[in-house]
This record gives structure tokens, sequence and C-alpha cells, in this order.
């Protein structure tokens, strides 16, 4: 059992004008991670302290955080991997912090509404009432799989130097999430998502500094899907953007011997 | 709510940061070198529309004396001149680099994330970077031969 030094961010709107740091000395074990540290700090040492967390295995993305300078989940990160003496715990950045080590994600997730991260289609009777599953093959499934890991956890906002600097830049996930839509062979909303996209702080203020990339903890690699979707809209602006949109499957056979191995579309799950 | 924006001042935050996230700092500061510059030279410049006086007073300020029919040049301003030099190769051939990603070239295409994650945006651009870097190199060795040996 080691003991290791927390560095704690703490702010308190109601009490505090400027945050500061404030220490805790904890009992460290092998396969503790900072989320179990911050869970004995709250339970033990300060019950103050407030921090965001649901699933602690690194599928939710409420618990993103800066450890030791470096944007990671703290669910996902091992204490005794870290080989510090010293752990400093800061909430992620380019966010208003709401309290503690909880940033205040509204604004982006207002950003990844506005975008329509869903399928939009012509066939919006069919949207509704399906009758069959769209047809759609593997290599398409690839085109846009990679970003669909995305679990919003806002760690690439944090690195990234646009987010920074201009308050409505979209930032690299919800931009991801665009692509992300709108590379899908299902679906033809591009031109209605690029007007959300189309703004002076849009997609061509992402210099590719790859921080968002770097900082990813699920390997979705926005920076790649963002450049992606700069390069469909300069397609689309010289008007050499075309896209075949998805088909639906056909019915099974009425008649002939294989008209009973087609099993039946599945119930809308909506 | 405290506001964690770190402003234009997360343009030079380098903790933790990758390699390329050096170059985008780079890029923006040699910019911001180049429009300082290009500004400062046209004003300079334009002072030979006025008069000869006007023309010779602004080369002394800028270090440069004209005796016996040869202009001598301050070794201080020489060096900053080359300086100047390696921050134009620098945003050119970054530039041509992020012109290509940014574009989709180089960049490859997207795939299955498989544990341990790799950044393909980072890592397959890096060969093209490794490339134009070692031109740059190559253009600044010449820079050295033609400022400070022949000259």
């Amino acid at each position: 059992m080691r003991e290791i030094k927390f560095k704690v961010f703490r702010f308190d709107p109601q009490k505090d004008k400027k945050p500061y740091f404030k220490e805790y000395t904890i009992p460290v074990k092998e396969g503790m991670t900072v989320l179990d540290a911050l869970i004995y700090i709250k339970e033990n040492l300060d019950p103050t302290l407030s921090m965001r967390y649901s699933c602690r295995m690194g599928i939710c993305g409420s618990c993103g955080m800066i450890i030791n300078g470096k944007p990671e989940l703290a669910c996902h990160t091992q204490i005794l991997e870290l080989k510090s003496e010293t752990i400093e715990v800061e909430p992620t950045q380019n966010l208003s912090v709401i309290k503690d080590l909880v940033p205040d994600l509204r604004p982006f997730f207002t950003k990844h509404r506005n975008i329509k991260p869903y399928i939009i289609r012509d066939d919006r009777e069919e949207m509704e009432k399906p009758t069959r599953e769209y047809k759609q093959t593997p290599e398409e499934l690839l085109e846009f799989l990679q970003f669909s890991y995305c679990i919003k956890c806002g760690l690439c906002i944090s690195l990234c130097p646009t987010c920074s600097a201009y308050d409505d830049f979209l930032g690299p996930f919800v931009l991801a999430q665009a692509y992300r839509y709108s590379a899908d062979s299902r679906d033809s909303g591009f031109e209605e998502r690029l007007k959300a996209i189309d703004k002076t702080h849009s997609i061509t203020n992402c210099h590719f500094a790859t921080g968002c990339s770097a900082a990813c903890p699920k390997g979705v690699d926005p920076a790649l899907a963002i450049q992606f979707l700069k390069k469909i809209a300069v397609a689309k602006s010289l008007g050499g953007f075309k896209k075949k949109v998805a088909e639906i499957a056909p019915a099974p056979p009425e008649k002939g011997p294989n008209k009973d191995k087609y099993p039946p579309a599945p119930k809308p799950t909506v | 709510m405290f506001k964690n924006r770190q402003g234009i001042k997360g343009w030079f935050y380098l903790r933790g940061a990758n390699f390329e996230r050096y170059l985008y700092t780079l890029h923006r500061i040699t910019g911001f070198i180049l429009v300082l510059y290009i500004t400062v030279h046209i004003i300079l410049m334009g002072s030979r529309a006025f008069s000869e006086t006007a023309w010779r007073s602004v080369l002394s300020f800028i270090g440069i004396t004209f005796e016996d029919s040869i202009y001598h040049i301050n070794p201080v301003v020489h060096f900053f001149e080359y300086l100047l030099v390696i921050a134009i190769l620098f945003h050119a051939f970054n530039g041509i680099r992020l012109i290509l990603t940014e574009l989709g070239f180089f960049i490859g295409r997207p795939r299955r994330p498989e544990y341990p994650y790799v950044s393909y945006s980072i890592a397959r651009p890096r060969p093209l970077m490794i490339f134009l870097m070692i031109i740059m190199f190559f253009f600044a060795v010449i820079g050295i031969y033609e400022f400070f040996l022949i000259h």
C-alpha cells in the first residue's frame, strides 16, 4: 500500500471567487483508478468534493478530466501506471466549471443537436413506418463506424486550440458526428447539415492541430472525420459531391422454394 | 460558473501535446511574423517612391549602409534575415502538409478502432511531414551557405 498525494482542483461558485488546488493523501493499491481515488476522497476525507461519473468502465464518458496535464477518463487511468508521487486532477479545459471537477458540456450538446445527429432521408414515410431494412455493405459501414464510437466525453475539446480561442466553434466531436451521419450510406441530409456547419467559425477553422485525436480515449479520431468533412464540403461547393443513397432491401419472394427462409422485417424500435 | 477557457493562450498550451500540436503553434507564430514582416516591408520599401534621401534613411534605419558602391549590412540584421527565411520555409512546407491533409490526402481511410487505439490522422501523414521537413532542412542549409558563406 503506497501513499500518493492528490492535488485536486476545487471551485465552489457559492463560496469561492477563484479556483484553487486542495491536497489529499490517500492509500493506493494496485488496480486503483483515479476515479476510485476521487471516490475515496469523497467518502472518507472531504464529502464536499464534486465530480461526475456513472459507468466506471469507460463507456459513459462522464469522468473525463485532466490528469497530470493529459486529458483522460478518470475511470480508465490506473494510478500506479502514472508513475508519479503527486497527481494533479483538473476539470476538462475550454469548458465552464459548474463545481470542482464538473464541467458544463451543455453548449456542446446544443451544438451537437444543431448539426442533426441522426439519419435524414427523403422518404420520411418509410422512416416513420419502415417496411424493410436499408441495404448497407460492410465497406459502407466502415466509412463511419469508427466515428460512431464517440462517447461525447468532451476530452477532445480540452486540447483543441480553436475551441480555446473561439466560443462559437462547433468543436471536434460535434464536427466528427456531422461527418459520421453524412458519410452514412443511408443518409441524404448532408445539405441540411451543412447549413448548421457552414458558419463563421466552422470546419475551415480547424487547422489540423490533431490535439483532439491525441486526446480521444476511444480511438474515434475526430481530426480524421473533420478533414473528410472538409473534403466533401469542398467537393460539394465545386459540384463534385455525389452520393448513392442506400435503398430499401428487397421484399422476400412470395413464390419459390426459398420463400419461407426469409425472416420477417424487424419491428420498429422507435 | 468559472470560465475555464484559455482564449488565445490555448494556442500555446502544449502540456501533454503531441508533435503536430507543436507544429500548429509554430505555424501560428511564423504566420504572425510573416504578416508583420510583409506589412513593415511594404511600408519601408514604399519610401522609394518619395525621394532618394528617404530611401537612404530607411536603409540606414534597417542597418544597411552604402559605401564605395557596395551595400554593407549589419551582421545582427543579417542573422535576423536568415531567421526570417527559416520562418518562411517552415510556414511554406508545413502549409503544404496542411493543405494536402486538410483536403483528405495522405490521412488514410477510417477503420475499426482496436485497442490499443492508434490515431491514424496523426500516424498516417507522419512520413509526408518528415519528407517535407527534410526538404525544409535542405533549403535551410543552402540558406546558411547563401547568407553567411558567400556574402
